[in-house]
């Protein structure tokens, strides 16, 4: 019934879906798992505070993100600080600017900014002309980033999404502006430009959880510590394998391969 | 039903899409190849939407009394370049008027915006490659390690430095690569289940 | 991960502006001044080399030209170089572009080597930009002429000799993927797992070539041109010098550039750090 190799595949997407809806469960019956402080969402509120006490503008992107691949798990993440930072935004009165680079991430963010707006209960504040697309050519893109965080001179710059080679062009101008940076992304090849040059970073696998830990909705912790449960449950699998493979034997991937 | 009916569709769609990855069913297949065809139209199409709001804000600029007069001149190079792209890649595949503003504008533009990242890059190793513990140490010595590895210069005269530079690529920076690799995809298929059961509504 | 990291740029350290020059004349210098040292080859961009020396004449390859006039300086040097290598060996390509800006390139690859003799619809073809990343890919290997009807000329692909008997990715030998970044390595592994006869080797921008490793390590791809760099080495093993390895003096004193600042920032940081203890 399954094609070849896929076995393996299938039974650990069951595994990754029953232990997060176990550990769902199990948190909504009270067993609320604690997640680790992520200074970097913590700073989210102190970022969007600054920028009201300055009076000035905050800068948010999500990056080299499309919905329509599978940097989608990233996109969602950015989007889903993006609505928590344009109801903050809503309810102290900061104008928020929001650049995208791809259209159908740009229709997406158009409407999250608005629905932000509208759960603030200041629906007649969201300016449409605030949510911008410039271009899907990438440095295009990161001139049009780097150009409104400069002539608005925002007080804090959001980053979070899949980043590519514009990642760096991105921090190192917010960096110049002197205004608090908070960036993430769970694209190894540029995390280590934005820890350098941000304030704050969410490193990898930081970014899904931002849903679970603004909300502290007890059933989101209970999927991260589900999803905690399966990266255990890889790790053993690897160290197992390790160890099998030096001994001559292939049977953890044999069994990964069917 | 504003959230129901797209938060449905995802549902439905996701499945279709999940099911068609493990299992041979040919309604589910076929079904799974319509939607990749329509996901293909629907990114060509939002392309055309957010260059529709692109000509919207600048159009605005351009009416708007109240805008600076820098800003207007830039709006009307904008448009200008705009519709001249436009109207000759429609013309023909191979306009000379688009394949010069492709290869004399875009093309170098794009190239030098990308060069300025070595001019961010300096600064950012003179500010934040520091030093200030032991990991810290061991990262900037695999870090220049790579550096001088990958320059011929250095390995006319220090052959070792290429190796080392290929040892460090292949096995610690490997091992990163793999535990980052599956942390990011464990939480985003973590994501994806989500989405898919409609409990993920952030794309509303 | 908390307070902004120390600036030294401007208080005590070297100014900002004499960074800058200092790395114009580092990239400068050497593109007027060329050393001409020689560049030795990498493992994986020889193993990528023989993997497409084992093509045999007619044999057909799908190339997917996935970047934009960013990461043209880093990728179009080496889709020269696998290109001249592909059409030295009457190697049949059939290219496409999951990039929008990245549709002119294989144009300008076949307009050189239309004059050299080679035939449009024969010894190549152009499928033109087809949108939705992965999505796209998926669905073009799936059906080629069905996701991709018509070439960048307008016209039915089934009506080139090239396309005849090509209705799957699996009918082309190899499938080479250059990446600016998405769609990259990952999403070519993805999408053609199921195709396991067809032979991937990528050429991608030196940022991302770090990722790659564990996919060449697995055997899933065969072959790596990493940046500039990877491209000068498939020149050097292709027996000629090109635009790549007459860059190479210039990375290598920009590489030195930036070592010698993290030494420096280095020094001044722990300097003033002990000029401030005492």
């Amino acid at each position: 019934m399954l094609p070849e190799g896929r076995l393996f595949e299938f039974l650990y997407l069951i595994i990754i879906g029953f232990t997060m809806f176990y550990y769902s469960n199990q948190a909504k019956k009270g067993k609320v798992p604690k997640i680790a402080r992520l200074p970097a969402l913590d700073a989210v509120d102190e970022a969007v505070g600054r920028c009201a006490e300055m009076g000035k503008p905050l800068f948010f992107t999500v990056g080299s993100s499309e919905i329509t691949d599978a940097s989608t798990a990233q996109t969602l993440a950015g989007l889903t600080l993006m609505k928590y930072v344009a109801t903050l935004a809503a309810r102290y009165d900061v104008p928020m600017w929001v650049v995208n680079r791809y259209g159908a991430t740009h229709v997406v963010a158009m409407d999250v900014v608005k629905q932000g707006y509208l759960e603030a209960g200041r629906p007649e504040a969201f300016k449409p002309e605030q949510v911008l697309f410039f271009s899907s050519e990438q440095f295009a893109y990161a001139a049009g980033c780097a150009g409104i965080m400069h002539r608005e001179q925002v007080g804090a710059a959001f980053m979070v999404g899949q980043f590519m080679a514009e990642a760096l062009y991105l921090a190192e101008s917010a960096a110049a502006l002197d205004c608090i940076s908070i960036a993430g992304t769970a694209r190894a090849t540029q995390l280590h430009f934005f820890v350098a040059a941000c304030d704050y970073t969410l490193i990898a696998e930081e970014i899904f959880v931002i849903s679970a830990y603004l909300t502290q909705d007890p059933a989101q912790l209970g999927m991260v510590r589900g999803g905690d449960i399966c990266k255990v449950i890889a790790t053993i699998l690897i160290a197992v394998g390790a160890i099998s493979a030096s001994l001559g034997s292939d049977i953890i991937s044999s069994i990964i391969s069917k | 039903m504003r959230t129901e009916v797209p938060v449905a569709i995802a549902v439905i769609s996701g499945f279709i899409i999940l099911i068609a990855h493990f299992f041979n069913i040919a309604p589910i297949q076929a079904a799974a190849t319509h939607l990749q065809d329509w996901g293909i139209l629907i990114a060509a199409f939002a392309i055309v939407v957010s260059a529709a709001n692109l000509l919207m804000v600048h159009i605005g600029r351009l009416s708007n009394q109240r805008e600076e007069a820098w800003k207007k001149v830039n709006s009307v190079i904008v448009i200008g370049l705009f519709l001249a792209t436009a109207v000759t890649g429609v013309i023909s595949r191979d306009h000379h008027v688009f394949n010069w503003l492709y290869d004399r504008i875009m093309l170098p533009l794009g190239v030098t915006f990308v060069s300025m990242n070595m001019f961010y890059l300096v600064t950012a190793a003179f500010r934040a490659f520091r030093a200030q513990s032991l990991e810290a140490s061991l990262l900037l010595g695999a870090g220049i390690i790579v550096l001088l590895g990958n320059a011929p210069v250095v390995e006319a005269f220090v052959p070792w430095f290429s190796k080392a530079a290929t040892w460090v690529m292949g096995a610690p920076n490997m091992a990163a690569q793999r535990g980052l690799m599956i942390g990011a995809a464990i939480g985003a298929v973590q994501t994806g289940l989500r989405v898919i059961c409609g409990l993920d509504r952030s794309y509303l | 991960m908390g307070a902004a990291p120390n600036d030294n740029t401007g208080k005590k350290g070297i100014s900002r502006q004499f960074m800058y020059l200092l790395t114009v004349l580092a990239i400068l210098l050497p593109l007027v001044f060329p050393v001409g040292m020689p560049v030795s080859v990498t493992p994986w961009v020889e193993k990528g080399y023989q993997h497409v020396e084992k093509l045999n004449p007619g044999d057909k390859v799908l190339i997917s030209f996935d970047y934009s006039a960013s990461g043209a300086a880093d990728i179009h040097p080496a889709a020269e170089a696998i290109f001249k290598h592909l059409m030295d060996k009457d190697v049949k390509v059939i290219t496409v572009a999951f990039v929008a800006e990245g549709n002119r390139f294989p144009g300008m690859l076949m307009s050189a080597w239309e004059e050299q003799g080679k035939v449009y619809g024969e010894d190549f073809i152009h499928l033109g930009f087809l949108s939705g990343h992965e999505t796209g890919l998926a669905a073009l290997f799936a059906d080629i002429p069905g996701a991709a009807p018509v070439d960048s000329r307008g016209n039915p692909v089934t009506s080139y000799p090239i396309m005849d008997g090509v209705k799957t990715v699996a009918d082309c030998k190899m499938f080479i993927g250059l990446s600016g970044g998405n769609p990259g390595p990952q999403q070519y592994v993805r999408q053609l797992e199921p195709y396991q006869g067809v032979e991937i080797f990528t050429a991608c921008t030196a940022a991302i070539a770090p990722t790659v490793e564990p996919y060449l390590a697995s055997g899933q791809i065969v072959g790596l041109v990493g940046g500039l760099k990877g491209a000068a080495e498939y020149e050097t093993v292709m027996g000629y010098a090109g635009k790549a390895s007459a860059n190479m003096d210039a990375q290598s004193f920009a590489h030195l550039l930036v070592i010698g600042f993290i030494v420096a920032g280095n020094i001044i940081h722990f300097t003033s750090k002990k000029n401030e203890g005492n």
